[in-house]
């Protein structure tokens, strides 16, 4: 067994991070399944921030005159039963679903990053933490975030709050047992030997080390926010009148099925097409990063 | 063995369906069910659905709104017009086999004059109502009116036994409806199922049924009430046969169940208006210049097609009273109704001072076609106009708590029928959210309901419609028709908007 100094562990991990990224790139090109679901994703996003470009219909514009008609020139994907034009919706529509889940992804993981190695590193708070969070899970994660939307009332904010709120307690478990795992290795031990501060060993130590499941989990909650949005939308305790969605588009259009189609179907295969690229990115991510998964 | 016990299975099941498909009954689907049977205890009409199959009152009204003797079978007043004698007619049984007397009257009676609403119009207009004999009952008046025969025709104000009233106050429920109407409650479970059975003592008045009065027949052995909260659940329930009846339906469902060979399309023309109601306690909308503004700032027929979806199931008629068979259907007052007039709009906007604060307006998809899609569409026209709207949308139960609280509001939606007398407009009322209470108002309403001579009470109403149209204390968008359908065989439905909710002389399909 070779004794290395704890800087010298530090710095090679950092190098073989590092030189680990270009072969993850790699591997999840070479995975056709990995490879749609980026160029989905990248398409979506680009769509969607070049929205106004795409369509110079408002997603709000109410125009009864014009409403329920066939998709066409003019109205791509046609137009809803107050007239308003598809395309618009949905692409708008795309943003804030997008929007949604980076904020949701950033602040619940941001959160359970921070409080999974604080958890997994100091026992005493982890016996506190744990059963917060064991009482946080008991509860459906739908139930719960309608229970905090409907307190607070429907908004942007309140999704971002209620679904981060959800979504905090799996990740942080996650981070949890990883860290659980890292701070018993003997690079942690020999950190603490050479009098490195708590502090560092785990922002510089075991934080490079469980990076690998956060990636694959960011994905996932990723793909939950988005869907969790156009649930609560749906239901009614989404975002404002003021703002499009998905699940809102979906909500109002599930009456006008018969009627018009088009409603009905392009937000939904929007919503589908979201959530199965970012379930594949993120099982693609996985294999790429554990190969001793991907082989079982 | 197995062979056996399938066929044993199936052949109890045959049984089963053999016993069911021989029930006559009439399933209706309805957007919800009320929580409590009682009618007093609530104001709101939608909640008087079981109570308006279960429950009879004194008088009925007719197809044209005309208040006709029901329990009563003779009613005379004295010279002076401040003595209101009623016959009772003889032999009526209640659903629990007692006979109607004149002390059921007024402990129903009595009971309703102290519920908030219509309740407090009757006790405002009545000093005492009492049993003079065991079939008859007096009503003495504090002034004479034309009011008391309309308002005794409202749901709430049914007669029900003594007995079963007797310790209930106006707020308290009783446990069960005893009343004499054709069909009576067997079982109620709160957001599943309401189920009448035919009342086998019913006795029908003998003339020709017209609206809720006239004979009366329970043509199915059960009414079941089925809330089914999605509109497109209740279409899909008359198109497959799983109910007879689907009320509250969408316009956009009309071409689906008119080309289904298994149902057919009922439209209530004239139904209701839809309407937007302002906070004129506080507030800027307190200001009469952003109200008249606002008013001529609106294109009604856009918003009609955005609510309807159909521009044969609305019109624009700007009467407060929208049945037209109403002898209160007027349009007076109300100039050139439906136009949006932009220069006038931005005269008043100017003149009212409004600096652009925003108004908070409540809503509910809850009512989604009444409320928010008529509310959608009017704050895209306004904000056209620089007149920032903030949309509040909530439950209905929070709608409803929210908008008694003149801190809360501008503009709250809301949608209103044709009522017997304008006197029991709940809108007419100052504490009616919203809060209007102009003294010419006051004034006016008063004089109609102390005024007996009907022409003079329709001359009267066309002044208040007026003072409405000047004051724009809410704002008319148009009168929208309702939609049912049918399951094919399914007769005796009414197309009047008058009869309400009742299904008594309808029958089921035959077997």
């Amino acid at each position: 067994m070779s004794h290395r100094r704890p800087s010298d562990m530090g710095e090679a991990s950092a190098v073989r991070l590092s030189a680990r990224r270009p072969g993850l790139a790699r591997r999840l090109a070479a995975t056709p399944t990995a490879a749609i679901a980026i160029v989905v994703l990248v398409g979506l996003i680009v769509a969607v921030a070049a929205a106004p470009l795409l369509s110079n219909a408002s997603p709000l514009k109410i125009d009864p005159v014009h409403r329920l008609l066939s998709p066409r020139v003019g109205h791509l994907m046609g137009t809803d039963h107050l007239g308003r034009d598809m395309f618009a919706t949905v692409l708008f529509g795309g943003r804030t679903s997008l929007i949604v889940g980076f904020l949701v992804t950033a602040i619940a993981m941001g959160a359970a990053i921070a409080l999974g190695l604080l958890s997994g590193f100091y026992r005493r708070l982890d016996a506190i933490l744990m059963r917060i969070v064991d009482g946080l899970m008991a509860f459906p994660g739908i139930v719960l975030a309608t229970a905090a939307a409907g307190y607070i009332g429907p908004s942007a904010t309140t999704v971002v709050l209620a679904l981060s709120l959800v979504l905090i307690a799996p990740a942080l478990r996650v981070v949890r047992g990883q860290t659980l795992i890292v701070r018993e290795l003997p690079m942690i031990e020999a950190a603490r030997a050479a009098g490195i501060r708590e502090s560092r060993i785990l922002t510089h130590y075991i934080l490079p080390a469980v990076l690998s499941p956060i990636l694959i989990q960011a994905s996932f909650v990723f793909s939950a926010a988005v869907l969790g949005e156009a649930a609560l939308s749906f239901i009614g305790l989404g975002v404002g009148a003021k703002d499009v969605s998905w699940g809102g588009a979906l909500a109002e259009a599930r009456d006008y099925i018969q009627n018009g189609w088009w409603i009905v179907v392009f937000p939904g295969l929007a919503l589908v097409l979201t959530i199965l690229s970012l379930n594949l990115l993120g099982d693609s991510l996985r294999d790429a990063l554990d190969p001793k998964l991907a082989r079982r | 063995m197995i062979q056996t016990v399938k066929t044993a299975s199936a052949a109890a099941f045959l049984c089963f369906l053999g016993i069911s498909a021989m029930a006559a009954d009439l399933r209706i689907a309805t957007p919800q069910l009320p929580a409590a049977l009682d009618p007093v205890v609530s104001t709101l009409g939608t909640n008087w659905l079981v109570a308006a199959n279960a429950c009879e009152g004194l008088y009925a009204l007719d197809d044209n709104w005309q208040p006709q003797l029901m329990l009563a079978q003779s009613a005379t007043y004295d010279e002076a017009a401040l003595t209101l004698t009623v016959k009772l007619r003889q032999g009526i049984k209640f659903h629990s086999g007692g006979t109607l007397t004149a002390d059921d009257v007024v402990a129903s009676l009595s009971r309703y004059r102290e519920s908030a609403g219509t309740g407090a119009v009757l006790k405002a207009l009545v000093a005492s109502i009492t049993a003079a004999a065991p079939d008859t009952v007096v009503f003495k008046l504090g002034a004479p009116t034309g009011v008391l025969p309309g308002l005794l025709t409202l749901t709430p104000a049914s007669i029900m036994s003594k007995a079963s009233v007797e310790g209930k106050s106006a707020s308290r429920p009783v446990a069960n409806l005893d009343c004499t109407g054709p069909y009576q409650v067997v079982e109620f479970e709160p957001d599943r199922q309401a189920v009448l059975a035919r009342f086998a003592d019913y006795q029908s008045r003998s003339e020709p049924s017209s609206g809720a009065a006239g004979a009366k027949k329970a043509l199915a052995d059960r009414l079941i009430f089925l809330p089914q909260p999605e509109p497109s659940v209740r279409r899909d329930g008359v198109l497959t046969g799983a109910v007879d009846i689907a009320t509250t339906l969408p316009f956009d469902f009309y071409d689906a169940v008119k080309s289904n060979p298994a149902a057919v399309p009922v439209i209530v023309r004239d139904n209701q208006s839809l309407t937007m109601v302002f906070n004129i306690k506080k507030g800027p909308t307190a200001n009469a210049k952003l109200r008249q503004a606002i008013y001529a700032a609106l294109d009604m027929d856009p918003i009609m097609l955005a609510a309807e979806g159909n521009p044969e199931f609305y019109t624009l008629d700007p009467s407060w009273a929208p049945d037209r068979n109403s002898v209160w259907h007027t349009t007076v007052g109300a100039g050139k109704f439906g136009t949006a007039d932009p220069e006038r709009a931005k005269r008043l906007l100017a003149e009212s001072g409004y600096n652009g604060e925003t108004l908070r307006w409540l809503t509910s998809k809850d009512f989604y076609q009444q409320h928010y899609l008529p509310a959608l569409t009017a704050q895209q026209q306004l904000e056209q106009y620089g007149i920032k709207i903030d949309l509040q949308i909530m439950p209905a139960a929070a709608f409803v708590q929210t908008r008694t609280d003149p801190d809360k509001f501008e503009i709250f939606s809301s949608f209103l029928p044709t009522y017997v007398d304008p006197v029991v407009i709940p809108y007419l009322n100052a504490s009616y959210p919203g809060f209007w209470s102009d003294p010419r108002k006051e004034a006016l309403v008063k004089k109609l309901a102390t005024e007996t001579d009907p022409k003079a009470r329709v001359e009267i109403w066309k002044q208040i419609q007026t003072l409405i149209y000047e004051e724009i204390p809410y704002i008319k968008f148009g009168t929208e028709a309702a939609f049912e359908a049918l399951r094919k065989g399914v007769t005796g439905v009414s197309d009047s908007p008058a009869i309400g909710q009742a299904f008594f002389n309808v029958a089921p399909p035959a077997k």
